[in-house]
């Protein structure tokens, strides 16, 4: 009896699941813009696409997991930029790509840990700890780099980005695989799991045995390695390191997040969800191109979606139209 | 009928979703009356409170003021008609100050751009001074007791006709009650029409003049409170008596399950005592007295600075939660909102958060074996609840504390610490509670019960410890002849002497 009400809610809440109406809004921007303009499915500007989300995808997969415990790390850019400076650096030293990347990814580790470590350890909040990171970073890089971008001269360390099976992108590929085996986890594997239960009510799950600090800390070295790696993937496919790029990415990404169903009060959203959030940004950012109109609106559409997005969530919880004082959190009785 | 002044709710009834939850409601409330409207979680009050502030709109039915009926479309509107609401979250901004806080509330945008202190009522102004705090103190610094006032105040500093008070006294300490009983008495001589919500009965026959009881959405009854007492009270609101309300003691208590020698940490010292399989043992005292503090820490919360453990005859020291956790050891958290549940979260994932571990197999969870687990246990806890992927908000605080205290057994304990496990519920959870309590003391869990309600500690424990300043001051059968007393004593930290000599 109660097993078939479950099923027929299942598919009732496969309709109501964030990812099922985002890979709606995908396809029908796909079919918008393919009618729009004939270079939308082009290989070509698929593979660019398909580039630059990979990028991009895999911190993105760092803030997915931030959010998920409640918090965030708006440092990302600084160390993709600090990342890529590593990585291009010890290109022109001479050194061997596959050595360069790991001592790259090291890095961005570290630093990452550090700001786990303030923020678990020292207890600062993790909105300052980072934009502290952030500027610190920022700072490092654009002062020992003077500002001035460093060119690769080697192919070899072009091919991490250039490198494709059947003309799709291998960094696509990984990242693919990556999201959909960490989505999987996230849903079914314990440790992974607790991160929901960090991010629904911190003292509770200290209280049932989740070492939340811990976690957290792990957590912040990861985005931080991951941020590096996007960094370095960048670098490599522009052939260059720009010390003062990718100012906003972790925005970007967090808007990302937000569409694909996580909150910024943590507890909530998937991997998959949050993917598909970056692939649409993604879809506007190359409609807005394509369609001629001036790039910098991008931002201001941003804004606009992201509102958008919380007052639809709003709307679903409920709470939309309860004003009056503490009422958001309605209780019955 | 004389309508000046009477507040008339007339076959009001209101739907949410699939549930119904107001049917038909009809009472009036006088001017000038202290007016109690009591019922379990779910009755309807606080759906019927929002509907006269205009935070709900009403199916059908209506409501009048002085004979006029009543039209409000939102909260502001409620109160430029003089309504005002005082729920139990405060809404204060901690770092302002209370002057600032009381106007925040009353202030009119449009006409007043400057904020005077000089410029408060008299009667805030007597509030003020009964609680003797200085305006210009930031509403952090004030115990949570004074913040309340300091919230009445702002609801009293507007226009007020009627004065609704959603459980204020569930934070409050004795002293802080009494202040309030005089606040609410001196609106009630300027002809207030005061709403009174609250769990506790005794304050019920304190302070109400009439009460009105409500169950499942409709109205059951109204009288002077004078007709009533407790037991009749319990009996309107559950159709159960009082007398059946705390089940038999235990009988014979099995083997030492703790033994704590000078057991000592931040907030209490050289604390001694047994605890058996099959016991209740019941620990009362002030806030603060060092009760939750002990317990967190033989939980592994914090660490002990001195003095010894032993569970089941083997030595033992808690490293971390997880540790204690193993060990056998549950623990309810005092606070359900902020340690308990996880809000954003649905029933079946709050259920099993504590066994997440013995429910993975290699790690990994398996959908069906969650289900299973929190099905298990919402049936054997009877737990009222939706579908299991419902958040857990969605539920009555009765049946959110069930998934909780399910949450500990599931984990199967040993030894379960309960931490005010029936704070902010109401009677008829309460009894299945105690229930519930006691069918796993006679399955052989040893059980500690923290509670700040005598009775509660009474009615349930079949020894109790008195802590006084993160000591035990007093450990006392549950047969004792001068229970009660020596209980009083312990808390006090004073020592008891036979018959009436206690006091002095």
């Amino acid at each position: 009896m109660t097993g078939q009400a479950g099923k027929k809610g299942i598919l009732r809440s496969m309709i109501e699941q964030t990812e099922f109406i985002l890979v709606i809004m995908i396809v029908v921007m796909c079919i918008l813009l393919s009618q729009l303009n004939e270079g939308f499915f082009t290989s070509a500007n698929f593979r660019s696409m398909s580039r630059g989300f990979a990028i991009e995808g895999f911190t993105l997969i760092g803030m997915c997991f931030l959010l998920i415990t409640g918090t965030f790390d708006i440092s990302v850019a600084s160390v993709m930029a600090m990342a890529g400076y590593v990585f291009t650096s010890l290109a022109v030293a001479g050194l061997n790509a596959w050595l360069a990347l790991p001592v790259a990814i090291l890095v961005g580790w570290a630093i990452g840990s550090c700001n786990g470590f303030i923020i678990t350890r020292l207890r600062v909040n993790a909105f300052i700890a980072t934009l502290a990171t952030m500027t610190i970073v920022r700072g490092v890089v654009l002062s020992i780099s003077q500002g001035n971008p460093i060119r690769l001269a080697t192919a070899e360390f072009g091919q991490f980005s250039s490198a494709a099976i059947g003309g799709v992108p291998v960094m696509f590929i990984l990242l693919i695989l990556t999201v959909a085996v960490l989505d999987f986890m996230l849903r079914k594997v314990r440790w992974f799991r607790q991160l929901y239960f960090i991010g629904g009510n911190e003292n509770s799950a200290e209280l049932t045995g989740i070492n939340v600090a811990r976690m957290r800390f792990v957590l912040f070295g990861v985005i931080g390695a991951l941020a590096a790696l996007s960094g370095s993937l960048s670098s490599s496919r522009l052939e260059a390191s720009v010390p003062n790029a990718y100012v906003g990415t972790e925005m970007k990404l967090m808007v990302a997040c937000v569409i694909g169903g996580c909150s910024l009060n943590g507890g909530r959203g998937t991997l998959l969800g949050a993917a598909l959030g970056l692939a649409f940004l993604f879809l506007l950012d190359n409609g807005m191109i394509m369609m001629g109109i001036d790039i910098y609106w991008f931002q201001g559409i941003l804004g606009v979606f992201l509102i958008g997005v919380i007052l639809v969530n709003t709307v679903s919880a409920g709470s939309f139209g309860r004003r009056g004082r503490g009422l958001g959190k309605s209780r019955q009785g | 009928m004389e309508t000046d002044g009477v507040l008339s709710i007339r076959n009001v009834s209101k739907r949410f979703g699939g549930t119904q939850a107001l049917d038909d409601v009809s009472f009036d409330v006088q001017k000038g009356e202290i007016h109690a409207l009591l019922g379990e979680n779910g009755a309807g009050k606080s759906t019927l409170i929002k509907i006269i502030s205009g935070v709900v709109q009403k199916d059908r039915g209506s409501v009048f003021l002085d004979g006029r009926e009543l039209k409000v479309r939102n909260a502001q509107q409620s109160r430029e008609l003089g309504i005002n609401v005082v729920y139990q979250e405060l809404s204060l901004i901690p770092d302002l100050s209370v002057a600032e806080n009381i106007f925040a509330s009353s202030v009119n945008m449009n006409s007043m751009k400057f904020m005077r202190i000089g410029n408060l009522g008299s009667d805030v102004m007597s509030i003020v001074e009964m609680l003797d705090i200085d305006l210009r103190t930031p509403v952090r610094n004030l115990g949570i007791g004074a913040q309340q006032m300091v919230e009445i105040a702002g609801a009293i500093s507007r226009k007020c006709r009627i004065l609704i008070l959603d459980e204020p006294t569930a934070s409050l300490t004795n002293e802080e009650v009494k202040i309030l009983y005089r606040i609410i008495r001196m609106l009630k001589d300027q002809g207030v029409i005061i709403i009174f919500i609250s769990h506790k009965l005794s304050e019920v026959f304190d302070i109400a003049d009439r009460a009105t009881v409500m169950k499942d959405g409709r109205y059951v009854a109204t009288d002077r409170v004078g007709n009533l007492d407790e037991n009749s009270l319990i009996k309107l609101m559950t159709g159960r008596d009082l007398h059946d309300m705390y089940p038999p003691k235990g009988d014979s208590p099995g083997a030492f399950a703790l033994e704590v020698g000078d057991y000592s940490g931040s907030g209490f010292r050289s604390v001694n005592f047994s605890l058996r399989e099959g016991e209740i043992l019941g620990m009362a005292g002030l806030t603060g007295a060092g009760r939750t503090e002990f317990c967190t820490t033989l939980f592994g919360v914090q660490p002990s600075t001195g003095g010894s453990l032993r569970l089941f005859g083997k030595d033992f020291a808690p490293r971390d939660v997880l540790a204690a956790m193993r060990a056998g050891i549950g623990y309810l958290p005092e606070d359900r909102k902020q340690t308990g549940v996880f809000m954003q979260m649905d029933i079946k994932e709050n259920t099993v958060a504590a066994t997440i571990d013995g429910i993975a197999r290699h790690g990994i969870l398996s959908a069906a074996k969650i289900n299973e687990c929190a099905r298990e246990m919402i049936g054997k806890l009877s737990a009222k609840t939706g579908l299991l992927r419902d958040r857990i908000l969605s539920l009555s605080g009765g049946n959110q504390q069930k998934i909780v205290l399910g949450r500990w057994l599931l984990a199967n304990p040993r030894i379960l610490i309960v931490d005010e496990p029936t704070r902010g519920i109401d009677v008829g959870a309460k009894f299945e509670i105690y229930q519930i309590l006691r069918n796993l003391a006679r399955s052989g869990m040893a059980i500690i019960l923290i509670s700040s309600e005598l009775p509660e500690i009474i009615g349930m424990s079949d020894r109790i410890l008195t802590f006084y300043k993160g000591k035990v001051s007093m450990e006392i059968d549950c047969h004792d002849p001068f229970l009660e007393e020596k209980i009083g004593c312990g808390i006090m930290g004073s020592s008891f002497r036979k018959s009436g000599e206690a006091e002095a």
